[in-house]
C-alpha cells in the first residue's frame, strides 16, 4: 500500500478546485466570502438624512443562544426592521442520512438538540420502529420516558437560566449547570457518555441500566424541587425581571397556529398541542399528567410554561419509576432489532441475526416505498421524522422537521418596533438550538 | 417504488402494495369534492397514517379544500424528495404534512414535479410556515415557489453553487469547503501562508511529506 | 513594537524577565470562547461550578475578541461559519493561542460533508487540538494546562507573537 496519499486510489474529491491564490489576507477577507452584511456597521445607503443605522447581531455573539445572526435596522435604540439569517452550522444530516444505515444515523442524531440528546435519540427510534411496525417491551418504554423527562428537565432548567443569564441574573445559569451535573451523572450511568449519548438502537436500547439507578433518580426527584423553589424565589417576583419580560415579544393563538410553533412557546401562546397526550408513544398514556397553557404569550409566559412543564416532568419521572416494570428491554424480533450482548454470546440465533444485522451488511430493511411522518415531543416543540425508504438498508430520505427552525421564523417580526435589550429578551426566551434549526 | 405508478385515472385507490385493502373511505377523502377526487393518483396508507399522491399544480387546490373545507389549520411540514435514478412518475416529489386539531389527525400531500417544471405553486398565503418550509426545500433542491414573496437560500451560503439535497450531488462536496486562505502570523500582522500541500480529507491528512520521509526510512532493512 | 522587540539575547536579566512575562500570560488566560455546537455545552460547563477553569486563572471569559487572548474553537465550523472565524480570529491581538477543542474543529470529527471545515488548522494555525466528541471538561482543562506550558517554554524575541 503506497503511502503518497496522491496516490490513492481514492477520487480526489477536490479535483478540479484551485487552491487560493496568494493574495493579501486584506483584499481577500474583505472581498467577502459570504455576500451580505458580514461586515458591522454601515450607514443606511439611500440618501435620507435620517439617523437609520444596519447593525449586525451574530452570529458569534455572548446573546445569540448558538449561531443565529440578525441584521437590524436601527433609528436610535428602536428596531426598524429586521433579519434573520441561519445556516452557520449547517452540516448536512440529511444527506448523510442517505449514506449510512439506520443504526448507524443515530449518532447523528444527538449532534442536533445537544441539549437533550436523549429526545432525539428517542424520537428517531421511534420513527424507525413505527416505520418498520415493530414495538418495544415496557420496560424499554418505561426507561426511554425517565430518561427522556430527565432530559427535559435539564433542558428546561438551562432555557430559564441561559433566559435570566441575558438578562443579568447569572447565578441562576451557574445553579442550573449544578443540576445538569447531577442529570449527566445519571446519564453517564446509564450510556457511558455524558452529552452525546446515542442511547437508543431500532428496537429498544443498547442494554439496560445499572442496578443503582433507582437510587440515582430517586435522590435527584427529591431533591430537585429545591432548585425550583429557589430559581421562583430568584426570579417569580423580581421586579427587574417582569420588566424586562413581561409584554415583550407577544405571539397570539392565530400566529402560532399558522406559523406551526409548537412545544413550550406554542403553549405559551394558548396552542394546546402536546404530542405526549395527543398521540400517546413509548407508554405515556399510562401517566397522569397535565399539559399547562398560558393566554398572554409573551416572554413570561414562556417562562411561566418551561417552569410548570418541569413540575409535570417531575411527576411523570415518579410515577414511570415507581411503576418501573422488569423484562427485557429490546424488541424481540431479532430480524430488525440487535439482539443484547450476552444474547450474543450465548445463543446461536442471536448471534446469526447480530451477523446479518451488522457484518454481513443486510441490516434493517423496511418496505420498499413505504414512508412515514412520526413526532415525539422534545423540549424544544415537535420533533418530526419523514422517512422514506426504498428497500435497501439505508433511507432514501430521511427529513427532520425542526421544533427551532419553524419556532425561529417568528422572530424577526416580533423584535420589529421594540429595542435591541427587548430583542435579547425575546431571543433568550426562545430557547433556539442552532444545532437543530441548521441540522 | 411499486406504488407510485398507479393509474392517474382512477381517484383515491388504495395502492397495491398495502396488504390488506381498507374496508371503508378515509373520512378526508369523502369529504372531498369530486373535481379533486379527480386529481388523486392513489392514497397510500401505512401504519396508520394517509398520504395523498397528486400532481404538481393539483396540490394547490387540494390543499386549499383541505385548509378551509376540512379544517387542516395546522401545517407542520414541507419538504420535497428526489428520486433521481428511480423509475418513478416524477422526478420530485413535494411533501406537506397537516395536521387536525380537532381529532389530532395527520395527513400528508405529496405532489409529483417534473424535473422541466418550472415553478410550483407556494402556500404561504394559506400558513404562515411555509414561508420558510419552501426557502428551505428551494435550498436543497433548486424547486422554485411561485408566490412566496422571499426565495432566498436559508441555509447555505447564497452564492453556493449547487443544491446540496440532489442525489447526483456528492456528499463531500466540488471542493467549496477548501475555499480559504491560510492565515499566518508573521511580524506582527497577518499574512497568507502556504496552505498545506496534501489534499485534506479525513484519514489522508495525516500522511504529511515528513511523515512519509520517516516511514519510509524507518522502514529501510538496517545497515543499508 | 512591544516588549518583545526591547528584550534579545540570553543574558541573565532577559531570562528573568522571559520568565515573569511567560508567568504572567500563562496564569491569566482570557478566553475567547467561539462555540458553535455541542463542545460548547462541554465549554459551558468547563466554566461553570464543578469543573471550575477559573482555578486556573482563566476566569475573564471575555466575548470580544479584542479583550482576549485563547480562542477555543468549540463545535463544527461550516463554509459560512469560517470567514466569521477568520475575521475573530484577525481581531484578536497579539500574544493569542487557540485550541481547537473537540472532533469537529480539530478534523471534521463525524461530519465529512459538504459544508464542515474539514479541521480549521488548515485555516488559522491551531496551538493544541482536544480529542473528544465532545472532550470531557477534564480534557479542555487538560488543553488550558498544556497551554500554559506552551507558554513557559516561549520566549520573547522568538517572533512568534509579532514585532
Amino acid at each position: 500500500m503506497s503511502l503518497d496519499p496522491r496516490a490513492s486510489e481514492a477520487p480526489d474529491v477536490n479535483a478540479g478546485t484551485p487552491l487560493p491564490t496568494a493574495a493579501t489576507i486584506e483584499r481577500e477577507l474583505d472581498a467577502g466570502r459570504s455576500k451580505g452584511h458580514l461586515d458591522t456597521v454601515f450607514e443606511v445607503q439611500d440618501g435620507s438624512d435620517d439617523q437609520r443605522l444596519v447593525m449586525n447581531f451574530g452570529p458569534q455573539h455572548p446573546a445569540t443562544h448558538g449561531t443565529l445572526r440578525s441584521i437590524f435596522t436601527l433609528e436610535g435604540e428602536t428596531i426598524t426592521e429586521a433579519d434573520v439569517e441561519i445556516g452557520y452550522l449547517h452540516t448536512g444530516f440529511e444527506k448523510l442520512a442517505e449514506n449510512m444505515t439506520y443504526q448507524q444515523w443515530v449518532t447523528v442524531t444527538d449532534r442536533m438538540n445537544y441539549l437533550s440528546a436523549i429526545n432525539n435519540n428517542v424520537g428517531y427510534a421511534i420513527a424507525v420502529e413505527e416505520l418498520l411496525g415493530i414495538e418495544v417491551p415496557p420496560r424499554c418504554q418505561a426507561l426511554r420516558v425517565i430518561l427522556c423527562e430527565l432530559s427535559r428537565i435539564a433542558d428546561h432548567v438551562l432555557c430559564v437560566g441561559l433566559q435570566a443569564m441575558d438578562l443579568g441574573a447569572f447565578s441562576v445559569m451557574l445553579w442550573s449547570f449544578e443540576k445538569r451535573e447531577v442529570v449527566y451523572d445519571i446519564i453517564e450511568a446509564v450510556c457511558g457518555a455524558r452529552l452525546t449519548t446515542s442511547w437508543t438502537r431500532v428496537g429498544g436500547i443498547i442494554r439496560d441500566v445499572p442496578p443503582n439507578f433507582s437510587d440515582l433518580v430517586w435522590s435527584f426527584v427529591n431533591d430537585f424541587p429545591k432548585l425550583h423553589a429557589e430559581i421562583h424565589y430568584m426570579l417569580s417576583s423580581n421586579r427587574i425581571f417582569k420588566d424586562r419580560v413581561q409584554g415583550v415579544g407577544v405571539v397570539d393563538r392565530e400566529s402560532a397556529l399558522s406559523w406551526g410553533l409548537s412545544g413550550p412557546i406554542g403553549r405559551a401562546s394558548g396552542l394546546e398541542l402536546d404530542v405526549r397526550r395527543d398521540k400517546p408513544y413509548s407508554g405515556y398514556d399510562k401517566y397522569e399528567f397535565e399539559v399547562p397553557v398560558q393566554d398572554t404569550g409573551d416572554s413570561w409566559a414562556r417562562y411561566q410554561q418551561r417552569m410548570a412543564e418541569i413540575e409535570q416532568s417531575i411527576s411523570i419521572v415518579r410515577q414511570a419509576l415507581s411503576t418501573l416494570p422488569d423484562g427485557p428491554v429490546v424488541h424481540e424480533d431479532f430480524k430488525t432489532s440487535l439482539p443484547t450482548k450476552d444474547a450474543v454470546y450465548n445463543d446461536m440465533e442471536s448471534l446469526i441475526h447480530h451477523f446479518k444485522l451488522v457484518m454481513l451488511g443486510h441490516g434493517i430493511r423496511p418496505e420498499e416505498g413505504a414512508a412515514i411522518y412520526s413526532c415525539t415531543e422534545v423540549p424544544c416543540g415537535e420533533l418530526g421524522f419523514f422517512i422514506q425508504s426504498d428497500g435497501t438498508d439505508t433511507p432514501w430520505r430521511i427529513r427532520i422537521r425542526p421544533p427551532s427552525l419553524f419556532n425561529y421564523a417568528i422572530f424577526p417580526r416580533l423584535v420589529e418596533g421594540g429595542m435591541i435589550s427587548d430583542a435579547v429578551a425575546v431571543l433568550s426566551s426562545f430557547h433556539v438550538i442552532a444545532g437543530e434549526l441548521d441540522r | 417504488m411499486t406504488d407510485e405508478r398507479p393509474d392517474p385515472a382512477d381517484g383515491a385507490e388504495e395502492a397495491p402494495s398495502t396488504p390488506e385493502p381498507a374496508p371503508a373511505q378515509h373520512p378526508v377523502s369523502a369529504a372531498l369534492t369530486p373535481a379533486l377526487s379527480s386529481t388523486i393518483l392513489a392514497t397510500l396508507e401505512h401504519q396508520g397514517q394517509t398520504a395523498f399522491v397528486v400532481r404538481s399544480p393539483d396540490q394547490r387546490a387540494l390543499l386549499e379544500h383541505l385548509r378551509f373545507e376540512q379544517n387542516f389549520e395546522y401545517l407542520k411540514d414541507v419538504t420535497a424528495i428526489d428520486f433521481l435514478g428511480r423509475d418513478t412518475v416524477e422526478r420530485f416529489q413535494l411533501v406537506y404534512v397537516l395536521h387536525r386539531l380537532t381529532d389530532h389527525l395527520t395527513i400528508r400531500v405529496h405532489a409529483w414535479l417534473s424535473e422541466e417544471a418550472d415553478e410550483a405553486p407556494s402556500v404561504v398565503d394559506l400558513w404562515d410556515l411555509a414561508r420558510w418550509g419552501e426557502r428551505e426545500t428551494h435550498d436543497m433542491f433548486g424547486i422554485v415557489f411561485d408566490g412566496n414573496p422571499d426565495l432566498r437560500r436559508l441555509l447555505m451560503p447564497e452564492d453556493y453553487p449547487a443544491f446540496p439535497l440532489l442525489k447526483d450531488y456528492p456528499l463531500k462536496g466540488r471542493g467549496e469547503r477548501r475555499q480559504f486562505p491560510y492565515l499566518q502570523p508573521r511580524g506582527g500582522e497577518m499574512v497568507e501562508g502556504t496552505p498545506p500541500p496534501y489534499p485534506v480529507t479525513i484519514g489522508r491528512g495525516m500522511h504529511t511529506p515528513d511523515y512519509i520521509e520517516e516511514v519510509r526510512r524507518e522502514s529501510r532493512p538496517k545497515g543499508e | 513594537m512591544g516588549l518583545e522587540s526591547l528584550i534579545s539575547g540570553e543574558g541573565f536579566l532577559t531570562t528573568k524577565i522571559n520568565d515573569l512575562v511567560n508567568w504572567a500570560r500563562k496564569s491569566a488566560l482570557w478566553p475567547m470562547p467561539f462555540g458553535t455546537a455541542c463542545c460548547a455545552i462541554e465549554m459551558m460547563a468547563t466554566f461553570s461550578g464543578r469543573y471550575d477553569i477559573s482555578r486556573f486563572g482563566a476566569e475573564v471569559v471575555r466575548f470580544s475578541p479584542r479583550q482576549s487572548d485563547l480562542l477555543i474553537v468549540s463545535g463544527r465550523i461550516s463554509i459560512k461559519m469560517m470567514p466569521v472565524l477568520q475575521k475573530i480570529y484577525r481581531q484578536m491581538p497579539e500574544p493569542k493561542w487557540v485550541i481547537s477543542m473537540g472532533a469537529c474543529a480539530s478534523c471534521g470529527g463525524v461530519f465529512d460533508t459538504y459544508t464542515l471545515v474539514q479541521g480549521v488548522d488548515q485555516f488559522i494555525p491551531v496551538d493544541v487540538y482536544v480529542p473528544g466528541c465532545p472532550p470531557r471538561p477534564e480534557s479542555l482543562l487538560d488543553a488550558v494546562f498544556e497551554i500554559q506550558q506552551i507558554i513557559e517554554g516561549e520566549k520573547l524575541d522568538s517572533g512568534k507573537h509579532g514585532s
